[in-house]
């Protein structure tokens, strides 16, 4: 009887709150479907990893290693997980839009503001520079990217900013909507944007990812894993003749790595390693670098609009970020809010595809200055 | 660890965060260059 009531009385407040977030995290999911994927087996790993004694995870006093830490050195230390799922959204990715307007390419840079600005933050408050990266790559607005550095320069923290990440990513449209209108008039959010239907050659959307990987591997060497497997994915859409390996990457790959990721990165989710003051500021760090995406992409739009004769919507700026498709949706959204005629559709969704490429340039140049 | 506000490290950290950025402007240009001379090389037949 007694060994039946040693994991109720072992149990401490730390342990239950822990489980109470893992239920947060799987209600957020399954009722609110903000990202599922991630969030309910990461909910449901939290739960699970919380047990007193659970053989979930290695325990501290003479336990047998925890099949999620298995599976972490496997997946996550050696960064195959989130690179796999590169492959598969590169895949998703149709790079056109960007091609017909090849200029929203510095929107994507523009909208990575938040990154560099949440790093510099956080270096003010204490933290050390490979934990300031670490933590400002949530404004990459990009999972996998935020796994990846964050697990090269400051594993210690990847639990509180997967959770950041993948949580502002679900907020996207609740974010960007109050930081733009926070920077721009309804006048600004209703300036109308000529489209200009210009095709694309097959060629050139074959060519795109190789030149793109030949330039990062010749100016940010360290972005290569993160562009290579990205452009990997695309090369298999475009080259029309690995529809089957494409439609694979795309469906089962992403699916299968998905469920393990979100399981495997629960291993950092225990009460000691999660319940502390640290979480706290990195999740609100990470907010702060979503906001000053958005404000960054904004105020840049406005900026070239000083030299431009044909304005640009400014809110395009703020599709810069890498979140796919949510921030182009919520940008026209806004454009029809204040202008029922509005469309700019093709120009967000170019910024927005150009911020996937922008968030992993990023991460590569993040890695390249503080590994 | 502790959480306290350094204001010394300004320079430092403002100096990181205009080298990312420039550093990312860089990448971006060049990948918009190579992008525009794509279109050129290879538009597309109507």
């Amino acid at each position: 009887m007694e060994i039946l009531l040693e994991g109720i009385k072992s149990i401490t407040l730390g342990q239950i709150i822990m489980i109470c977030i893992g239920a947060l995290l799987m209600y957020l999911g399954i009722k609110k479907e903000y990202e599922p994927t991630l969030l309910v087996p990461m909910g449901l790993g939290a739960i699970l990893v919380n047990f007193p004694g659970s053989a979930m995870v290695t325990q501290v006093v003479g336990g047998e290693k925890g099949v999620l830490n298995i599976l972490f050195d496997a997946g996550i230390s050696t960064e195959l997980f989130p690179l796999l799922i590169f492959i598969g959204i590169g895949a998703m990715i149709d790079f056109g839009p960007l091609l017909q307007n090849p200029f929203m390419l510095l929107f994507g840079a523009a909208a990575q503001f938040g990154i560099f600005f949440t790093l510099a933050v956080a270096t003010l408050f204490g933290f050390n520079m490979q934990e300031a990266a670490s933590i400002g790559i949530i404004g990459a607005a990009d999972g996998p990217t935020a796994i990846f550095v964050a697990n090269e320069l400051a594993s210690n923290l990847l639990g509180p900013i997967t959770v950041a990440a993948y949580s502002y990513m679900a907020l996207v449209p609740i974010i960007q909507p109050l930081a733009i209108k926070a920077v721009t008039t309804k006048k600004e959010r209703a300036i109308r944007m000529t489209y200009k239907a210009s095709g694309v050659s097959k060629t050139t959307k074959l060519l795109f990812p190789v030149v793109i990987c030949i330039i990062a591997g010749l100016i940010a060497p360290a972005s290569l894993p993160l562009v290579g497997f990205l452009m990997f994915g695309n090369i298999l859409r475009e080259c029309g003749v690995l529809d089957r390996l494409s439609k694979t990457a795309q469906n089962e790959l992403v699916n299968l790595v998905s469920i393990l990721l979100g399981f495997t990165i629960s291993v950092k989710m225990t009460a000691d390693q999660f319940l502390n003051i640290q979480t706290v500021i990195i999740i609100a760090f990470g907010l702060l670098a979503f906001i000053m995406d958005s404000i960054g992409g904004v105020l840049f739009a406005k900026f070239i609009n000083l030299f431009r004769k044909e304005k640009i919507n400014p809110m395009i700026g703020a599709a810069g970020i890498s979140a796919f498709p949510m921030s182009a949706r919520v940008i026209q959204k806004l454009a029809t809010e204040a202008d029922k005629q509005n469309f700019v559709l093709n120009y967000a969704v170019g910024a927005n595809v150009a911020g996937q490429i922008a968030s992993v340039i990023a991460g590569g140049l993040i890695l390249a200055m503080f590994k | 660890m502790e959480i306290q506000f350094t204001a010394e490290l300004l320079p430092q950290a403002l100096g990181v965060m205009v080298k990312g950025m420039g550093g990312i402007f860089a990448v971006l240009f060049t990948i918009y260059l190579a992008s525009v001379l794509l279109q050129k090389l290879f538009p597309e037949m109507k």
